[in-house]
């Protein structure tokens, strides 16, 4: 029985040393501004509560924002851009984030990026990335899809075409739906026709290109040209209609051409998201291109395609 | 044959008894034995928790040997044979923490059992001097279960806050019915022939279940049924080429038919003994094997989810070749040494993609792995003691088994879960008189390899506007290794003859130095100190019995 008594079911046990390492989480397009976050790792066993209230507005404040970095560019392996830190950056849900940028360098395509964070007493994290070249849209083909329930709108439904080029390329599509709308002051006056972008969220009709990751999975399609390379393609999307619209309103489709290493991050890391309620499931490693650290620097090339829809609405049901 | 005899323990943590006879003297016989361990009864008042009460663990095991053996005449003979056997451990928790206006209370049960059936029906027939046979019958089942389940409630002052449930249940079985038939044929002295074929039904049930809803677990869908037929015909033959050179050559035809596909594979197998001295030997091999059952384990920490499955329609054997090189020597003093090396080469291994689940997903296992290669390689060491009062061996494997699959871990190789880099084993028997027995076993295995996250990172909101994500890295699959596992056994026995036969006392202890193995790790919230742990379950602490055992 005394044997019996010391039946322990479980013991602590130690995990292998931790070593903080920088987080970055960066974006390199031509047109838009350079956008590198840097934060830090924590140990994987940190109780980590991401979202308090401070005076009503969401903030982060478990994983450190580093400011004080060394955080520089170099272009083609020649010149050196020294970014700086730009103190009050929001990023959607984020709030005084912070970012790294620069205002005097324009990304280009086709140029090799090499991004290089030191600093914070952290190892040196580093990654290079080549700024793809733009794919043409040749046309978006919208159409009224099936209706739905308590919706002014059917389903947008739209085709995208463009000629892919020969190599391999992974694309990321979002729609954006833009409807018109009166803005009426407290009189019952119309003063201004406003344009309220919404994300649409578009879905493959045929999920044979592409995983279909409804809308915890964000609002862009994700594929890649294995089975159309180098060829025309036509994409048939279905997306969610603007809520309301007196105007009529516009349907944006970005094409965007982008690295493979931002495709497995984002493919990867949904996954990810995807199967953290279920402790038996398997462990999925993130894709990440930064050496010496963790995150992703993508890369990646915009091109627009916008139509004007004159839909009118169904009654209101 | 001749007369009724038995033998049989009485211990603390399980017992046996064994029944032999004749049924028809010097004609039929019988041999009957059964055993079951009761420890999880003895240990169920005592067992104790760190993180608090409400907890009931236990392990136990039972297993029924039979055989009749028949006498047909000189030529001919009967052997009917049955094992059943089954194992199960299991564990409840169930626990309650406060904090603050918080009451969390979680309700966890997790089993794990399996067993096996062995029937069998054979008949030997000697046709000639040179040739005879064994004809075969037999019924096999294999079972493997684990259930999981939590449910964890959070109420603030009686309201409910935030309610989790989880449920998985993984069962693995196979039921197999074979026919085989096994010559031996001695056509001179310089050749032994062995050579026969076989036939087996299998019928694979793999079965996965998981779900958040408690509701649903009501109503589980059937498992997922897959029969297959395996047929084989081999030949092999021992050749004495020489005093000193004999060889071993073998052919192995297999085949697979499940569904429309049937799949075959040709295996050529050759060994080769070379005697250096008439205390010395040199042994060579090489062989082509294929496997049509798969081991599916998961990479993850947690409960070892292993999952027998079947080749498939799209899904194809294993297929290996495999070499080795050996050298033995016989010591003066009763010793017996030798040291051989291998490597193994494997294409069309399984394992599950990053991030499967079966958590709300239609789709069977099939959709939910990859198929890639493997490599074992290692040096094995043996010396062993087989005369005098002290006897025993030793043996040490330092080996390495890996895989590598171009769909993840950037195709690079990485250790299989059960890769093992060093393995003891020592045992040692010492006759201190005829009546005085001692016995030490010791056994050391390194860790298993599993997949654990090394940080946790932020990541902007998938959705703009939406809530911030968290992540976690791992730098590569199956990076980390769990505590080795070794064990002292000690056992001294007491022998007194009696008017009606022998009676032992054993006095045992398993696990000596209590050494806390590792069973599985995963990672656990301590709400009582509210952080997050990682924790190493174990099964068996130190046990010491005593037996009484009889011989009559």
């Amino acid at each position: 029985m005394l044997v019996t008594a010391s039946c322990e079911k479980f013991i602590e046990i130690d995990l292998p040393d931790f070593e903080t390492k920088f987080v970055i989480q960066g974006t390199l397009e031509p047109g838009l501004p350079i956008h590198i976050m840097v934060s830090k790792s924590k140990d994987p066993l940190a109780s980590v509560n991401w979202v308090t209230y401070v005076d009503d507005v969401f903030g982060i404040e478990q994983f450190e924002i580093v400011k004080d970095a060394q955080v520089e560019i170099i272009v083609d392996g020649q010149k050196s851009y020294p970014l700086y830190f730009e103190e009050h950056f929001s990023l959607g849900g984020y709030t005084d984030l912070g970012r790294y940028t620069i205002d005097d360098l324009e990304i280009e395509e086709g140029k090799t990026y090499e991004l290089i964070v030191s600093g914070s007493n952290l190892p040196t994290a580093s990654s290079k990335v080549v700024i793809p070249y733009p794919v043409d849209i040749n046309s978006v083909l919208v159409e009224r899809g099936r209706p739905v329930e308590f919706e002014y709108f059917p389903m947008v439904d739209f085709t995208l075409n463009f000629t892919d080029p020969y190599e391999n390329n992974f694309y990321e599509i979002k729609a954006v739906v833009e409807p018109y709308q009166y803005e009426i002051n407290v009189w019952g006056d119309t003063v201004a026709l406003h344009k309220w972008p919404q994300e649409a969220y578009p879905e493959l009709k045929n999920p044979l290109y592409g995983e279909n990751r409804g809308f915890a999975g964000g609002p862009q399609s994700l594929i890649t040209d294995r089975l159309f390379n180098g060829r025309e393609i036509s994409l048939e999307y279905y997306c969610y209609p603007p809520s309301y619209a007196e105007e009529g309103f516009n349907v944006r489709v970005y094409l965007r051409n982008i690295s493979e290493d931002w495709y497995k991050y984002e493919t990867t890391a949904h996954l990810q998201r995807s199967n953290q309620a279920d402790p038996l499931a398997q462990p999925v490693q993130v894709h990440s291109n930064i050496i010496g650290g963790l995150g992703i620097l993508k890369a990646g090339t915009v091109t627009l395609y916008e139509v004007n829809v004159q839909w009118e609405m169904n009654s209101a049901q | 044959m001749k007369e009724f005899g038995g033998e049989g323990t009485i211990g603390l943590l399980a017992s046996k008894l064994t029944l032999e006879g004749p049924i028809v003297k010097d004609r039929t016989s019988f041999i009957l034995s059964g055993r079951r361990s009761y420890l999880n009864l003895l240990q169920m008042p005592f067992i104790n928790n760190p993180l608090g009460e409400g907890d009931n663990t236990g392990y136990y095991f039972y297993d029924v040997n039979a055989k009749v053996n028949h006498i047909i005449n000189d030529n001919n003979r009967l052997y009917l044979s049955f094992y059943g056997g089954n194992d199960s451990g299991y564990s409840n928790s169930s626990h309650t923490y406060s904090y603050e206006n918080l009451t969390t209370s979680v309700d966890e049960e997790t089993s794990m059992g399996w067993g096996n059936v062995i029937s069998a029906l054979r008949w030997n027939h000697v046709f000639n001097k040179k040739l005879f046979a064994n004809f075969s019958g037999t019924y096999t089942k294999y079972h493997f279960n684990l259930l999981n389940s939590i449910e964890r409630i959070t109420k603030e002052e009686g309201e409910l806050k935030d309610e989790y449930y989880y449920h998985a249940d993984y069962r693995s079985g196979i039921r197999d019915y074979a026919l085989k038939a096994d010559f031996d044929y001695i056509p001179s002295i310089s050749h032994y022939l062995r050579f026969g074929a076989s036939h087996i039904f299998h019928r694979f049930t793999p079965g996965v279940y998981a779900t958040l809803l408690k509701d649903e677990v009501i109503d589980r869908p059937s498992l997922s049924i897959s029969d297959s037929q395996e047929f084989a015909v081999y030949v092999e033959d021992d050749i004495d080429l020489s005093k000193k050179l004999k060889v071993n050559l073998g052919l192995h035809y297999s085949g697979f038919m499940v569904g429309e596909k049937n799949y075959e594979s040709l295996q050529p197998r050759a060994s080769a003994r070379y005697l250096l001295d008439k205390n010395s030997s040199i042994k060579a091999s090489f062989a082509n094997m294929a496997q049509f059952v798969h081991l599916l384990t998961n990479a993850g920490m947690g409960l070892p989810t292993d999952l027998w499955v079947p080749a498939t329609e799209n899904i194809g054997p294993q297929e290996s070749w495999q070499t080795s090189l050996g050298y033995y020597k016989s010591i003066p003093g009763g010793f017996e040494f030798s040291v051989e090396g291998y490597y193994k080469d494997m294409e069309g291994l399984l394992e599950y993609k990053d991030g499967v689940t079966y958590l709300d997903i239609e789709g069977n296992w099939e959709d939910k792995v990859e198929v890639g290669r493997g490599r074992s390689y290692g040096m094995e060491f043996f010396l062993q003691k087989k005369t005098g009062k002290t006897t025993g061996w030793i043996g040490y494997t330092l080996s390495r088994s890996e895989r590598q699959f171009e769909q993840f871990n950037d195709n690079e190789w990485f250790p299989f879960r059960y890769d093992r880099t060093h393995d003891i084993s020592l045992t040692v028997s010492h006759q201190f008189t005829d009546r005085i027995h001692f016995s030490g076993t010791w056994v050391y295995g390194s860790g298993n390899a599993i997949t654990i996250p090394t940080h946790t990172f932020q990541t902007p909101p998938p959705n703009p506007n939406g809530v911030p994500g968290l992540l976690y890295h791992y730098a590569a699959r199956n990076n980390y290794r769990m505590n080795a596992y070794h064990r002292l056994d000690l056992g001294v026995s007491f022998i007194k003859p009696t008017r009606w036969g022998q009676r032992v006392w054993n006095v045992s202890v398993y696990n000596a130095y209590n050494r806390l193995n590792p069973f599985y790790v995963d990672i656990r919230r301590n709400y009582a100190e509210h952080r997050n742990m990682f924790v190493q379950h174990t099964l068996f602490p130190a046990l010491p019995s005593v037996s009484y055992g009889f011989k009559f």
